[in-house]
């Protein structure tokens, strides 16, 4: 804002004289407080001195506002709205998670955002440059900036409610990213059913528009879901574990019937009582051979959401680990492998090549040259690998490991005895896992063609494998490695999450999402990220010589808990606020308002005497 | 006779819930068929069978490789959980109608009520200058209604000292485990020293702050006098719009300070307001913030 006849201002000088007419003193109230812990903290002295006088009563406030306003009339202020971009600029995000399939007063939640939003479009002046996002489980740019209005509406008509969890933080890093900064509105359109992680915090500029509170309706939006289905294979690979948990998001009980499927026939169904808030795991223990693709759903379940009656689940790793141990010999690491349910082991004494594997183990063996793939290398140097070795030495450093990497996660290796390691040079390029001093023990290093977990000492010459350690380790070694997990767990993806498939490079693949449609790639490396997980349910990945199932579920009781929880933050939004033209004088405004205080002020003085 | 603390049907509700220590809450169980005896502390106990829905952290290979069972590591820590409920009782927790002391109370027998439910071991002790009064860690069912007659007991009285009593519970207490505080944290000595000492003696805590709906948003205004509840300190104040939102302003401050130090030191931390319903707060807001199940 601007002002054209700064002189006006000259008009203020009259506040003070108003003040002097107006003081006196009051006599205070005493006012009992818990603590003056932190008013004591305001600064007050300018109230104890100033206020009683210049607050004393209404007319005086009048008055000091009618001459306020009659200054700035005055004074000429004309409204400049434009930004640096020439234009003011408003993003538009709507929430599209799955909580907005439920309804509110009758109407789809999803409908009253289409109908805000294009209001909020509609509202924003005439040369406002408008963007369209979304805040669902894969936040988007659905639109760039724009004064396109009839483009923009035609987005908003087609936009749908998704089958997934809200992802309000991505979304807002997505528009930070764009560099706006605080300059430009955000409108957030949503039923505030969102639970936002803790220690995030909504920008300044951020203004909630919730459709629900709009609407005034006085719902309870009861609900029942299934907010959790897992699938693990047990460690003896006889069964699947089958962990459900369903949840009733309503203020009375309710009962509801469950039904847990595997491949289209019905494994069990039961009749659960559920008391208000509550929350139940059901645990299911089913037979390997009684199938891979598993459902859980609430039958009959009349409530305001239907997308989370269902969850789905596969047994995805139908192909087991190929793990090739080359060794002379060690019966501790082929029993320790041959317990993984889901490892197809193959014990050599030297490499072959001419086999496929995932993963393959050296153990104390000679290494051939050029090698790719999942390598772990124990008490081997691989000869164009990072580690140069130059001669053994004794251990006798106390060994330290790097905490937080996830090979060492839950590894305690500081109480392993090491009788003698090989001494060299590391690239440092290599992440040092375990060294005692400089002398590195346990390394991993990643190319493109290879990725390696190593040591440089043998297991035979220390303990390691005989502590309790050594399991976990293993275990979190072959969890980096090989792209299947070797105890089988398997279960679904998250809506908006990428799967990675591992299929042939250069292979033609098809994938058949749930509601039949197909889609071709031709994937050049492994794996392939298939991003187009929108909807919940089975898919199916085809190759020549590639078949996969995989699952796409919401189960995500943040989302399933329709009641609206992010409230509005401001009454008014940008959008609600019709902005004049840029350079629009608002001097009658200003003296307008002055005149009607001081009709006010008239009408208090006169009722008061 | 006074009416009861908690009612029966509320109680009832509450024998489905269990109290969450971290420990616990990072441990290995996650089936329907959860043992109350449950921990993941280093200290191994021994050995029990797989149950599904263990978790594969704790099988023990070398057992399996031998014996071609299952079995999971069971800790010494699963038994003996020390739950220490801690109520302020100084003169500020008067404030409100309900006061803050009788919210807070219920919320302590609450949460009392369930651990002893939980065969956890549960002690209560009020706090202002120092701990005023204790009733020390039993483990024993009955000892639940020792507990509603004790906190039905408590007046409030005095000013608070956060810092020196948690200090000086930490050091006298034998066996930490899960410090439940409920308070106001209206202290201008601080808080964060207290909590230290609690945390440097490996407490778990759960920190419940309660206020009242006047503290949050008073609704006085004009020229005052305003006194000190438990100080009866006095200070004159033009409480107008802008000191209000002045006040509000420093209040938020004062909440984020305290998030944040509980963030950083992984301190559960729920605010509550007199206004919420006590059950809600039991039943969703607990729940939500991961302190019950």
């Amino acid at each position: 804002m601007s002002l054209a006849n700064p002189l006006g201002l000259l008009l203020l000088v009259s506040l003070p004289i108003i003040v002097l007419l107006h003081l006196f003193r009051q006599e205070r109230r005493r006012r009992e407080v818990s603590s003056l812990y932190l008013w004591r903290e305001i600064t007050d002295e300018h109230s104890r001195r100033m206020r009683p006088r210049l607050l004393r009563n209404i007319n005086l406030l009048l008055q000091l506002l009618a001459a306020l306003c009659a200054a700035l009339a005055l004074a000429h202020p004309v409204l400049d709205t434009r930004t640096a971009s020439g234009a003011p600029e408003l993003i538009v995000m709507i929430d599209d998670s799955a909580s907005m399939q439920s309804s509110s007063g009758g109407v789809s939640r999803m409908e009253l955002a289409r109908n805000y939003a294009r209001e909020a479009i509609g509202r924003a002046p005439r040369n406002a440059r408008i963007m369209l996002a979304s805040a669902g489980p894969r936040p988007a740019i659905v639109h760039a900036f724009t004064e396109d209005r009839a483009r923009l509406y035609e987005l908003v008509r087609t936009l749908q409610a998704t089958d997934g969890a809200n992802n309000l933080p991505d979304a807002l890093d997505l528009v930070r990213g764009l560099g706006v900064g605080e300059r430009v509105d955000i409108v957030l359109i949503t039923d505030g059913a969102v639970s936002l992680p803790r220690g995030v915090e909504l920008p300044a500029n951020l203004e909630i528009a919730n459709i629900v509170d709009r609407v005034g309706v006085d719902e309870t939006a009861a609900n029942r879901a299934i907010t959790g289905f897992e699938l693990r294979a047990r460690p003896d690979g006889a069964a699947f574990e089958v962990l459900a948990t369903v949840a009733n998001y309503d203020e009375a009980p309710a009962s509801v019937e469950f039904r847990l499927s595997a491949d289209n026939e019905a494994l069990s169904t039961r009749t659960l009582e559920l008391d208000s808030e509550e929350e139940r795991t059901i645990t299911a223990v089913v037979p390997r051979d009684r199938g891979t693709l598993f459902l859980a759903e609430l039958l009959g379940n009349e409530d305001a959401l239907s997308v989370d009656d269902r969850a789905y689940a596969a047994a995805a790793g139908e192909r087991p680990v190929r793990v090739q141990l080359v060794t002379a010999g060690n019966l501790f690491l082929e029993s320790f492998l041959s317990i993984y349910p889901n490892v197809q082991l193959a014990v050599t004494e030297s490499v072959d090549q001419s086999q496929d594997f995932d993963v393959l183990i050296l153990d104390r063996v000679p290494a051939p040259a050029r090698l790719r793939g999942n390598v772990i290398a124990f008490g081997t140097a691989l000869p164009d690998g990072p580690f140069t070795a130059e001669e053994s030495a004794a251990v006798e450093r106390t060994i330290t490991s790097r905490a937080g990497h996830p090979i060492v996660r839950n590894v305690r290796l500081e109480g392993a005895r090491i009788g003698e390691a090989v001494t060299g040079t590391l690239d440092p390029r290599a992440s040092v896992l375990a060294s005692a001093g400089e002398m590195p023990l346990l390394y991993s290093y990643r190319t493109e063609t290879l990725s390696l977990v190593a040591s440089t000492f043998a297991l035979t010459s220390s303990d390691l494998a005989l502590r309790g350690d050594f399991p976990v380790l293993m275990h979190n070694i072959l969890e980096w490695l090989a792209p299947i997990a070797p105890t089988g767990e398997v279960g679904y993806a998250e809506v908006g999450s990428i799967v990675s498939l591992y299929v042939p490079p250069g292979e033609e693949i098809v994938i058949i999402d749930p509601d039949g449609t197909s889609r071709r790639y031709t994937p050049q490396t492994s794996p392939f990220e298939f991003a187009r997980t929108t909807r919940v349910g089975f898919y199916e990945a085809r190759g020549e010589s590639f078949q996969s199932r995989f699952a796409v579920s919401l189960a995500n009781s943040g989302e399933s808990d329709v009641r609206p929880r992010l409230a509005n933050l401001a009454t008014e939004t940008a959008t609600t606020q019709p902005v004049d033209a840029p350079g629009r004088a608002l001097w009658r405004a200003f003296a307008l308002a002055a005149l009607l205080l001081l009709v006010a002020d008239w009408v208090v003085w006169a009722r008061r005497h | 006779m006074a009416a009861p603390l908690l009612d029966e049907e509320f109680l009832r509700k509450l024998e489905k819930l269990s109290l969450l220590a971290r420990k616990v809450r990072s441990g290995p169980s996650r089936g329907e068929n959860i043992s109350i005896n449950r921990g993941a502390s280093l200290e191994f106990s021994d050995y029990r069978l797989y149950q599904p829905g263990d978790d594969f952290r704790y099988l023990d290979w070398n057992i399996y490789s031998r014996l071609n069972r299952l079995f999971v590591k069971v800790f010494t820590a699963e038994e003996n959980l020390t739950v220490h409920i801690l109520i302020d009782t100084s003169r500020s927790m008067s404030f409100g109608n309900p006061s803050k002391l009788s919210y807070g109370g219920r919320l302590a027998a609450a949460l009392g009520y369930l651990a002893v439910n939980n065969l956890d071991r549960v002690g209560v002790s009020a706090f202002a200058e120092g701990v005023e009064h204790s009733l020390p860690p039993v483990r024993r069912t009955s000892h639940a209604f020792t507990i509603f007659d004790y906190i039905a007991s408590l007046k409030p009285s005095g000013r608070t000292d956060f810092s020196r009593t948690l200090r000086d519970y930490s050091l006298r207490t034998r066996r930490a485990g899960l410090a439940i505080l409920i308070t106001d944290l209206l202290d201008p000595g601080g808080y964060e020293e207290g909590l230290r000492a609690l945390l440097y003696r490996r407490f778990d805590i759960m920190l419940i702050q309660v206020m009242d709906e006047d503290e949050l948003e008073p609704r006085f205004k004009g020229p005052l006098r305003l006194i000190d509840g438990e100080t009866e300190e006095e200070t004159e104040l033009n409480v107008e719009p802008d000191t209000v939102t002045e006040y509000q302003n420093r209040l938020a401050g004062f909440f984020g300070r305290i998030e944040e130090f509980c963030l950083d030191h992984d301190i559960e931390y729920l605010r509550t307001s007199t206004r919420i319903p006590f059950e809600d707060v039991v039943f969703s807001y607990l729940r939500r913030g991961v302190f019950v199940r």
